[in-house]
């Protein structure tokens, strides 16, 4: 007799949350069809079946191989008492630090995007003080003793009308890497304003939003078609050469064909250091959709994003696009050498064994200087040979053809995928890896930006979460990770 | 068309064939077994949206583990009747929800319309034809463009020595074996781009290790009988790990794409 069997592989069980209430459930993580599936059920609504990847083998490799130490706040800010993820502060069972940190100075904004997580608009008029602000940015040195990277975000923040003393509070304060989150709008459009940046803090990156090349997916997007903005912003960043990245929220039938064409033009801009993808994230504002948002039509995964860019630009073989070790679940990243405009992987070369080990845990390499020297030593001396690939040998042809070039920053390039969680894709095991954190208005709090879009974003935390919370069957006595339990003996009681 | 598909690898078809080699082997004839299939179809961006053609696929394990892993629909060809003959009955006994479809053809003059596949892969199997240039052109036409090639096989870096010339031209079938930068020609005048050659030696160097100690066990428990026309294959063995350790010979994974 031939039992019964499953039409998937069972990988694992989780916690998720409900897509529609939000309330934990039970999950499980399974294998179908070439798939990783997250199959859950609410006692209210009912059974769901969400996509997680489209690429067992990199999801795998991703969860069991590229894992480290979590490394963690200085002191957690909120104790555990409902359970992940009611209690996000930092919470002290929260497993990784925050690589990022998001510092929103203002809710108002010279756009009124379709897609736009922060619900960001020109009809909200409400500005941080300065006073408001610097207690933010207080918090988020408490939390972490010296940020990795601290991102001004909103809102716009450009058009903050202290915009250049909040830099320069920033500045003040020991963070590794400040990054300005803007659309280019302001940069654009008024003459002086990028030189008043660069003077305010050298060393910023400019974070620019740029969805595509195109018109029609711009003004899917963005509400209107922003080409000339990109184009003036960026003649404009080039002239001043100010660190910037590009960020392209990418959206499934929208703009996931030209991702490959974003990379090559970032390629061509001499103040390129990357670009960053971003799928939709369900949260916040989320028009343009036929009949609404659909997960089962909309939904755009990581793997999916990273197989699109291996097709469009297939300079990056997927060895070169690998999972970030903080939360490689959600970032995936490729770096390569940028000289003149041609672009050489690094990623590929590289021991995965020494992205996990080395350095902290932050998903910007080259702010380490150890990796940072790691990367330029190796790049810059023919010493490797004996690690040497094929991939290393072209590399290394190409570079003796040039061998007074010295390298910088400016030589590097890198592209990253960030997916954030949102409540159909919530895994807790992943959640409480998230790595970019939003500091609180309440200046008291840091929240995983996943679940702060979720439940504590403006009202959520008022009129979704509370109620969640206080039917919470989870009442906690404290964290689950104890001091006590720092080694074997601390096990007996 | 010169080289008739009767003709291509008579040197080891019907040794592949012969239940001992079977045994020793495993269900998975190429070196790394599934876990380099699994390679090579990462490699070459298999995803369940793909089409994918397997050159060669012998009784279909690898078409099998990427219709079940990567979800991707599948088609195996093979020259051979037999090895087409175990596909279809394994694939029939596993009767999953999805399986492989396995088609009788030789890779010379592949029976499918031009830009009909996302991906190809051919494993272990090029050096065996006579004409790689002619397999390497039909799997070029029938990929879509942008559509990939993976290819797995042995490469030599240097002449083997004399003991060994006779394993590897009568059983690994290298007997005419290239270089790296042989390959690497190979797929750039078929019109690949963006050609990345990856080395798995370490997966050769198990599966002869494997392949030993079975050997080794079957003979000792009198289980089965090598013939005795192998000679001493243990130690020959032994010299081909050696060969490979000192980097005479290797294998590799490489993928193409074509424009």
């Amino acid at each position: 007799m031939i039992a019964k069997q499953r039409p998937y592989q069972y990988y694992d069980s989780t916690i998720s949350i409900c897509g529609t209430c939000h309330r934990r459930v039970d999950a499980k993580v399974v294998f179908q069809d070439g798939c990783v599936w997250m199959l859950k059920r609410c006692p209210e609504h009912g059974p769901d079946r969400i996509l997680l990847a489209d690429d067992i083998a990199y999801y795998k490799l991703a969860r069991e191989n590229f894992t480290k130490t979590p490394e963690q706040v200085l002191t957690p800010n909120t104790p555990v008492r409902y359970g992940c993820p009611y209690d996000c502060g930092i919470c002290p069972d929260h497993e990784q630090h925050g690589c990022t940190l998001l510092i929103e100075v203002t809710d108002n904004c010279n756009l009124r995007c379709p897609t736009c997580y922060a619900n960001s608009g020109p009809e909200r008029v409400q500005h941080r003080s300065l006073e408001h602000i610097e207690r933010m940015l207080d918090r988020a040195v408490a939390n972490e003793g010296e940020p990795s990277i601290v991102q001004i975000s909103g809102g716009e923040p450009t058009i903050h009308p202290q915009i250049i003393d909040i830099l320069e509070m920033a500045r003040a304060r020991p963070i590794g890497h400040l990054m300005v989150n803007t659309n280019g709008v302001r940069i654009a459009n008024e003459p002086g304003f990028a030189e008043r940046l660069k003077e305010a803090a050298p060393g910023l990156e400019i974070y620019l939003q740029f969805d595509s090349l195109h018109a029609d997916a711009l003004k899917t997007l963005r509400g209107t078609d922003l080409r000339n903005v990109h184009g003036r912003a960026i003649e404009k960043l080039n002239e001043l050469d100010i660190h910037t990245t590009l960020v392209a929220t990418v959206r499934r039938g929208v703009n996931d064909h030209e991702l490959g064409e974003i990379i090559e033009y970032a390629t061509q801009q001499s103040c390129v250091r990357g670009v960053t993808f971003q799928p939709v994230q369900a949260a916040g504002r989320l028009e343009q959709y036929d009949a609404g948002y659909d997960k089962e039509r909309d939904r755009l995964t990581l793997t999916e994003v990273r197989r699109r860019i291996l097709e469009q630009y297939p300079i990056f073989a997927p060895e070169d696009l690998i999972p970030v070790p903080c939360n490689s679940d959600h970032l995936a990243m490729a770096y390569a050498l940028k000289l003149k405009s041609e672009i050489m992987p690094l990623t590929g070369l590289v021991d995965p064994d020494f992205l996990i080990d080395a350095g902290r845990a932050t998903i910007t390499y080259e702010t380490e200087p150890e990796i940072r020297d790691y990367f330029l030593q190796l790049f810059s001396t023919h010493h490797s040979m004996e690690s040497q690939t094929d991939a290393m040998q072209q590399f290394l042809d190409r570079l003796a053809a040039k061998p007074n070039e010295s390298l910088g920053y400016e030589n590097v390039f890198r592209v990253l995928i960030v997916e954030f969680a949102d409540a159909h894709s919530f895994d807790l095991r992943s959640i409480r890896k998230s790595c970019v954190h939003i500091v609180h208005p309440d200046a008291e709090r840091v929240i995983p930006f996943d679940t702060y879009n979720m439940f504590y974003r403006d009202e959520l935390e008022r009129e979704r979460l509370e109620p969640l919370r206080s039917q919470s069957h989870l009442p906690m006595t404290g964290p689950i990770s104890l001091a006590r339990y720092q080694n074997r003996q601390g096990l007996r009681p | 068309m010169n080289a008739s598909p009767q003709s291509m690898a008579s040197c080891c078809a019907s040794l592949y064939e012969l239940p001992i080699v079977e045994q020793l082997l495993g269900g998975s004839f190429h070196p790394g077994g599934v876990v380099l299939t699994r390679r090579l179809a990462s490699a070459a961006l298999i995803s369940p949206d793909s089409k994918v053609l397997d050159v060669a696929c012998g009784a279909g394990s690898s078409a099998r583990v990427i219709t079940a892993e990567f979800g991707a629909s599948v088609i195996g060809c093979d020259f051979s009747a037999f090895s087409l003959e175990r596909a279809k009955s394994t694939a029939t006994a596993e009767a999953s929800s999805s399986s492989p479809t396995f088609v009788r053809a030789a890779a010379e003059r592949l029976p499918f319309e031009s830009g009909s596949f996302d991906v190809a892969i051919c494993e272990c199997s090029l050096c065996l034809f006579e004409s790689k240039d002619l397999v390497l052109e039909q799997i070029r036409r029938i990929l879509r463009p942008g559509g990939r090639i993976g290819i797995s096989d042995f490469f030599l870096s240097r002449p083997a020595p004399e003991n060994l010339t006779g394993l590897l031209s009568r059983v690994l079938c290298v007997g005419g074996a290239v270089s790296l930068a042989d390959y690497r020609q190979s797929l750039s005048e078929a019109g690949f781009k963006f050609v990345r050659i990856r080395e798995a030696n370490q997966a050769l160097l198990e599966m002869s290790r494997r392949v030993r100690h079975k050997m080794r066990s079957l003979t000792a428990t009198g289980l089965a009988e090598l013939p005795d026309a192998w000679g001493d294959p243990m130690s020959v063995l032994l010299d081909l790990e050696q060969f490979i350790s000192s980097g005479g010979a290797g294998y590799m994974l490489a993928v193409g794409r074509r424009p």
